[in-house]
């Protein structure tokens, strides 16, 4: 689930990032087994100067590999935290490139919506305080925004109550 | 964080036509051009072999002559035969359709429009990458051209000293043109490893969540292995090629025996790249005729899991076979045992593949529509392409067929029966969903009663001629082969009639086809994701991730 919430006594902490579908671990195994295969042809042609000449080509084809999927990860690297606190509530949205954008408001005043259709996606979450209307988990799945909202509820319920 | 937007994107394509066909970044987009170039040079390519079985028909040389090359024979002018004309014929053929026609055709065709919609990607990790590796397609196509064109050896246009480049032959033809070819190789070789490399990270890092590895389907399997294969095998070619143009150009002597070099090297790495090569040709093929075979049974396909293994086994076992094609360069006995052996082991797992697509008919409702016949063709052929293949593995038989008619035959089986059989299979089943429209069923079924009987027409006899001991590569041949090689060239005709018969099916489907209005044209056993996409799919596709339940239908794909 690319969101994790993480609850304090006094704050209340969420997470989001899009989704991958590669884990790190196995992306080191697709790596390793590459190189080992890459060892067979040079089998054939051990002592001649062939060797130094494949083992170049070789080079190359590992390191694009592995900056391409690096690169693809990278991509994916958008991180919003949405930092909940009985008076203040911070929404901090990190791109893989560029400045950070931050927006905060106070808890009580936020409004929470939810545009089932209309929006840019299923699903979509706005939080509106302070002036400003912003988006929140565009990149989840449509199910992954509709339990999410429904958490957002029962936090913002609770602080305001409390 | 962006600011919330009050109202959804607009879904229209405003695209014109140089942005959407030139500057394209869009996979599907893509899919296409590399098909249609891919179809362009084919037709190229094939009409090389008319040109050539139309000098065969008949012993003697009527047609390619040093005086000029003819068309119409005329016995009342003298004719002398002209072998370098002959050589770079054949040598074009081989170079277009290895590196130009059918790789570009269903790993960069099928590959880049079914692959990323199967998975449920939005696109591919790298669309202007996507661009890039067309776009370099489309320059060593117009190298490759430019060779053929370019000042060769004998004092003659283009090279001819076969598709596989053996030195010292290709290091002493003269001219540019070899250079050029060379370049040609390169180029489309750096076109396929920058597709590798976007497949292979699509592939492992864009699956819709919940997709795990051994849930992906098939076709998108297969393409996943190829990419591999290609990102492996392709260095290894771009490395020989290079010791070539410096042995060429720069003095130096790789496989040169007078400054220390050998020429057998080059024969060892160039089979490292290409008995891979043919596994990359044919297992995207493989992928295609899972789905199609699984739609027209009405069935799941059966033995999910072996048929992935079968697939990452056979492209694991490629890689450790490559010196049976070289059985006759004076390898030790022992060497040859192990060639031997492992290549008898590919057996195996072709088998699993091939049992288990006879498992998914066996009990199904099978109808014979368009796509099935060529599948069920291909599964045909492509067995006795690999009977032929078991033979020509013993090292002791093989003696005796190295370089005859029996390995044209063989090749061409799997090859030319095989490979091509699945792209034009591909071609019929996804057609409705890339173009909106449905072809004339009866234009189909003519199209592939015309290919089978053309198609074996033409290579069944080469096996008797391969017998008989007809050696390949030369423009004349003693009488004794002539009423084999009559009729080889009477399926060649047939075939090639078929397929300008193809163009006419494809234009006529594309202009005035009748609209397909639902999303998927065959069955419910069509299940993959691009079967919930209209047809044809609109620019923008799974930009929401799909869901489990779109995809997983808890039986395999």
């Amino acid at each position: 689930m690319p969101y994790e919430w993480s609850t304090s006594t006094d704050r209340n902490v969420l997470q989001a990032w899009p989704y991958r579908s590669l884990s790190k671990r196995d992306f080191h195994r697709f790596i390793l087994i590459s190189c080992a295969l890459f060892l067979f042809p040079l089998l054939a042609v051990v002592g001649s100067t062939v060797l130094w000449v494949l083992l170049g080509f070789f080079a190359i084809t590992v390191v694009a590999i592995i900056y391409a999927i690096q690169r693809s990860f990278r991509d994916g690297q958008i991180l919003e935290t949405l930092t909940l606190t009985k008076d203040v509530a911070t929404l901090v949205h990190r791109p893989k490139t560029g400045p950070t954008l931050t927006w905060n408001a106070q808890t009580y005043w936020v409004e929470l919506g939810l545009e089932k259709e209309a929006g840019p996606v299923k699903n979509y979450i706005t939080l509106r305080g302070n002036g400003r209307t912003v988006e929140l988990g565009s990149f989840l799945s449509e199910e992954e925004r509709a339990q999410l909202y429904a958490e957002l509820q029962q936090k913002f319920s609770d602080l305001k109550t409390t | 964080m962006a600011d919330a937007a009050a109202h959804g994107h607009e879904h229209e394509d405003n695209r014109g036509f140089f942005t959407r066909w030139f500057m394209s970044t869009n996979h599907k987009d893509i899919g296409i051009l590399y098909l249609f170039v891919a179809g362009i040079v084919g037709f190229i390519s094939v009409l090389f072999t008319v040109y050539m079985r139309l000098e065969l028909m008949n012993p003697g040389v009527q047609y390619m002559c040093l005086e000029g090359a003819r068309f119409i024979a005329d016995a009342g002018n003298p004719c002398t035969p002209n072998g370098h004309l002959w050589n770079v014929m054949i040598t074009y053929h081989g170079v277009l359709m290895m590196f130009f026609v059918v790789i570009p055709a269903l790993f960069g065709g099928f590959g880049n429009y079914f692959m990323p919609l199967q998975i449920g990607a939005p696109d591919m990790a790298f669309p202007r990458l996507n661009n890039l590796s067309f776009w370099l397609y489309v320059t060593g196509v117009c190298l490759g051209v430019a060779s053929m064109l370019a000042p060769g050896g004998n004092g003659q246009l283009g090279s001819g000293v076969g598709w596989v480049l053996y030195p010292p032959l290709s290091t002493s033809e003269a001219g540019t043109s070899m250079d050029l070819a060379i370049f040609a190789v390169h180029v489309s070789g750096a076109s396929s490893i920058l597709g590798a490399i976007n497949i292979i990270t699509t592939f492992l890092n864009m699956r819709t969540p919940g997709m795990t590895l051994f849930k992906v389907p098939l076709f998108s399997w297969s393409i996943f292995v190829t990419g591999w294969l290609i990102l492996l095998a392709l260095p290894v070619l771009a490395g020989a090629i290079t010791m070539l143009l410096t042995d060429r150009n720069f003095g130096t002597t790789f496989f040169d025996p007078a400054g220390g070099g050998d020429p057998v090297l080059y024969q060892h790495i160039l089979w490292f790249f290409g008995h891979p090569e043919v596994y990359i040709i044919i297992l995207p093929g493989f992928g295609i005729i899972s789905h199609v075979i699984a739609t027209f049974s009405k069935k799941p396909v059966f033995g999910y899991a072996p048929m992935v293994w079968a697939i990452i086994a056979i492209g694991g076992l490629g890689f450790v076979v490559w010196a049976h094609h070289m059985y006759t360069v004076g390898m030790s006995l022992t060497q040859q045992s192990y060639f031997m052996l492992a290549t008898m082991v590919i057996a195996v797992p072709t088998g699993v593949k091939i049992f288990s697509w006879i498992a998914t008919m066996w009990g199904g409702s099978v109808e014979f529509k368009t796509p099935m016949l060529w599948a069920f063709g291909f599964l045909f052929l492509f067995t006795v392409g690999g009977v032929t293949g078991i033979v020509l593995s013993q090292a002791g038989v093989d003696r005796a067929y190295h370089d005859t008619y029996y390995v044209v035959a063989h090749f061409h089986y799997v090859m030319s029966l095989g490979a091509v059989f699945c792209i034009f299979a591909g071609i019929y089943f996804y057609l409705p969903k890339m173009s909106g429209r449905m072809y004339p069923e009866w234009a189909g079924k003519l199209h592939f009663w015309a290919m089978f009987i053309g198609a074996n027409l033409t290579f069944f006899p080469q096996h008797f001629l391969g017998r008989q001991g007809m050696p390949r590569r030369y423009i004349d041949y003693p009488e004794a082969f002539a009423y084999w090689n009559y009729v080889s060239s009477w399926g060649a005709f047939l075939s090639f009639a078929s397929f300008v018969f193809f163009i006419g099916v494809i234009a006529y489907t594309l202009l005035a086809g009748r609209r397909v209005t639902e999303n998927n044209p065959w069955n419910e056993y069509a299940d993959t994701l691009e079967w919930t996409l209209p047809s044809p799919p609109p620019e923008h596709t799974f930009e929401i991730l799909p869901k489990q339940e779109d995809w997983d239908k808890g039986h395999a794909h």
